[in-house]
């Protein structure tokens, strides 16, 4: 390997850590402290595209979006201060959801730190509990270690979001640049632990002696790529598969042995059938409070097996009987050679029963209502029907969001990107924005709720700045509508500041040269869409939805998931 | 409820102990003494004495391991 040395700035060393690590593209927004790093950047804008975003949050959900959909870690820049502090969402919202993400901030020159000086704020300090790892660098010869040492950490085993703040004398500072090495180990942290054959030949009896055994996905199976291997385990025991929310697209959803999605606004076969189960089989997945509901009732008549990558999962939450640390596909891929061919056609079909009564009392009325107003299930049913299962859809956080998850068919993995442990309002616009450049070949429709639009509406300037194919559908009730639903059924019908008296949202996306429509008949929505579709380039279409509707079937807070309800 | 220390190695640097304490004050451990010895230029050893459950104990244990900086913990 030639070695070649040269004296660059710190920033420029930063600028080419990146190019190393084939980072060609950054979200962000300048500022102060991070100049001499944007300074740099101007010298290599061949090389990286760089998306100044209208708000460092919207930089963050791009990043997140980029990365739930590639499943490399994504760059953002801000500057110290307020820049930094505008990262705190997203940087919280990404290590909620296993999403990989490097956030570099500028900080004040280092004889400055801790003087509240303008602009300074201990980003680092703020960030240690919502970062995967953080670091200062305060000498420029630490960057490049220290930025290797960032992606390999965000990239590997769980991935998650590194904050690397960076003094701005550190940026300015001259030092020795020779090749790159990119990291493969860090001191003390194992990235995944190796199968271990003896537990999962625990796992294999276990499985191949039940009778009602019952498979839970979560978004480790997407991260690891393994749903073909999940396709295969179900196939061959005969086992029975629900994705959580987090894990649609990790398995087909036309097999026959899918029964749906769990939890609170989950189906309801599966909510009660997770009760009843002898056997519960958790992969790459950790037993959320929106899946289990009460989890002193939940699933207790069942072995558990649980394999995910963080062993911290193993036993958190739900008592395991085999507890697997490891990456779910090469776990999937050892045990599947212990598993006996079997089918569960009979256990199966009691889900069929229980989905013919949700389909009868809660998703023809969604999908096909007999009431005037546009209900949020048919819009979701029509984009299904019109991106047959294989767009990207991008929803924010509420009703709608719920609406996504139900009434679309992910049959691609990374099709679903939301905001799911944190609940960020305000997630969908840019993150379909970020979403949108990592697969521009495909479609990629944000679903926002009217509340959540109004949180990061001026990223709408950057997808007209960058030109990007973003179709944006806003479910607009006038109301923050989940927290409305709440109000009126567990709160006495108190509705309590949920109100919202809205913008023209069409003069507002056509003020940032968009094109926008809207629609309030049912009989003008499908051609709407297909409008929407056949537009090149972002476009917003509001979509007046039905007041006060309500999203079932529903685990009330606090309820054991079998006490699913259908309607209230 | 028992008592128990665990013990690891990390950075020579004392204000690792914020990161690590965070772990211990988010899950309300009753933690009863904690201290910092630096062992070389590069390490220091960390020590957090508390109370708690066996299977919590256990699981406090997993969590410091996830810790990137943290080397060698052990719990008893």
């Amino acid at each position: 390997m030639s070695t070649t040395k040269t004296q660059i700035s710190g920033a420029e060393a930063v600028i080419k850590c990146l190019v190393e690590e084939g980072i060609d593209l950054i979200y962000g927004y300048p500022g102060g402290a991070i100049m001499p790093i944007y300074d740099a950047l101007w010298h290599y804008m061949d090389k990286i595209n760089h998306v100044l975003t209208r708000h460092e949050q919207g930089a963050t959900h791009a990043a997140q979006g980029w990365a739930r959909v590639n499943g490399k870690a994504a760059v953002c820049f801000a500057t110290s201060g307020p820049g930094a502090t505008n990262l705190i969402t997203g940087i919280a919202d990404a290590i909620m959801d296993s999403t990989p993400m490097i956030c570099i901030t500028g900080q004040v020159p280092m004889h400055l730190l801790g003087t509240d000086a303008f602009q300074e704020t201990d980003v680092v300090g703020i960030t240690m509990p919502i970062t995967k790892w953080n670091y200062q660098i305060t000498k420029a010869a630490e960057i490049p270690e220290i930025l290797a040492k960032a992606f390999y950490i965000a990239n590997s085993g769980k991935p998650g979001p590194v904050l690397i703040d960076i003094t701005k004398n550190a940026q300015f500072e001259m030092m020795e640049w020779t090749d790159y090495s990119p990291c493969t180990s860090v001191r003390g942290y194992i990235a995944k632990a190796d199968v271990n054959v003896s537990k999962i030949q625990q796992a294999a009896e276990i499985i191949n002696s039940s009778k009602k055994p019952l498979i839970i996905a979560g978004q480790g199976v997407i991260i690891s790529k393994s749903k073909d291997n999940l396709e295969k385990l179900s196939t061959k025991s005969g086992i029975p598969v629900t994705t959580t929310m987090q894990g649609l697209g990790g398995f087909n959803p036309d097999h026959p042995n899918y029964v749906g999605i769990p939890g609170m606004h989950g189906n309801y076969s599966v909510n009660i059938k997770m009760n009843e189960c002898d056997v519960m089989i958790a992969i790459g997945m950790r037993f959320d409070d929106r899946v289990t509901g009460d989890v002193s009732k939940f699933a207790k008549q069942a072995k558990v097996i649980h394999i995910d990558i963080d062993p911290v999962e193993i036993n958190k939450v739900v008592k395991t009987e085999v507890g697997i640390s490891a990456d779910a596909k090469e776990a999937i891929d050892v045990l599947l050679p212990y598993i006996l061919e079997k089918n569960h056609e009979a256990w199966i079909q009691t889900f069929k029963d229980l989905d013919a009564q949700e389909e009868q009392i809660v998703i023809q009325p969604a999908i096909h209502p007999s009431s005037d107003g546009i209900k949020m299930g048919e819009i979701m049913h029509l984009i299904d029907n019109k991106t047959k299962g294989n767009a990207i859809i991008v929803p924010d956080v509420g009703q709608h969001q719920m609406y996504a998850m139900r009434y679309y068919n992910y049959r691609q993995p990374n099709s679903w990107v939301s905001s799911g442990g944190l609940g960020t309002m305000g997630f969908a616009l840019p993150a379909a924005v970020g979403a949108q450049m990592a697969a521009p070949d495909r479609t990629v429709v944000a679903i926002i709720g009217d509340g959540c639009f109004q949180m990061t509406i001026q990223e709408l300037g950057t997808i007209w700045q960058n030109n990007l194919n973003v179709k944006v559908v806003i479910f607009n009730n006038n109301y923050l509508g989940m927290v409305r639903q709440w109000q009126q059924l567990f709160f006495d019908n108190r509705y309590s500041q949920v109100e919202l008296k809205n913008p023209d949202f069409v003069t507002i996306a056509k003020g940032f040269r968009l094109e926008a429509a809207k629609v309030e008949k049912r009989e003008e929505l499908s051609d709407a869409l297909d409008k929407m579709f056949a537009h090149q380039g972002g476009y917003v279409l509001e979509v007046v939805v039905e007041k006060e509707e309500n999203l079932f079937p529903m685990v009330p807070s606090g309820k054991a998931c079998s006490d699913v309800i259908l309607e209230p | 409820m028992k008592p128990y220390k665990i013990q690891f190695i990390s950075y020579n640097q004392p204000i690792l102990i914020g990161r690590f304490m965070l772990i211990f004050s988010r899950r309300r451990v009753d933690v009863t003494n904690y201290s910092f010895k630096k062992i070389n230029e590069n390490d220091g050893e960390f020590t957090i004495e508390f109370n708690a459950e066996t299977w919590a104990a256990e699981n406090l244990l997993k969590q410091i391991n996830k810790q990137i900086d943290i080397f060698e913990a052990q719990l008893t």
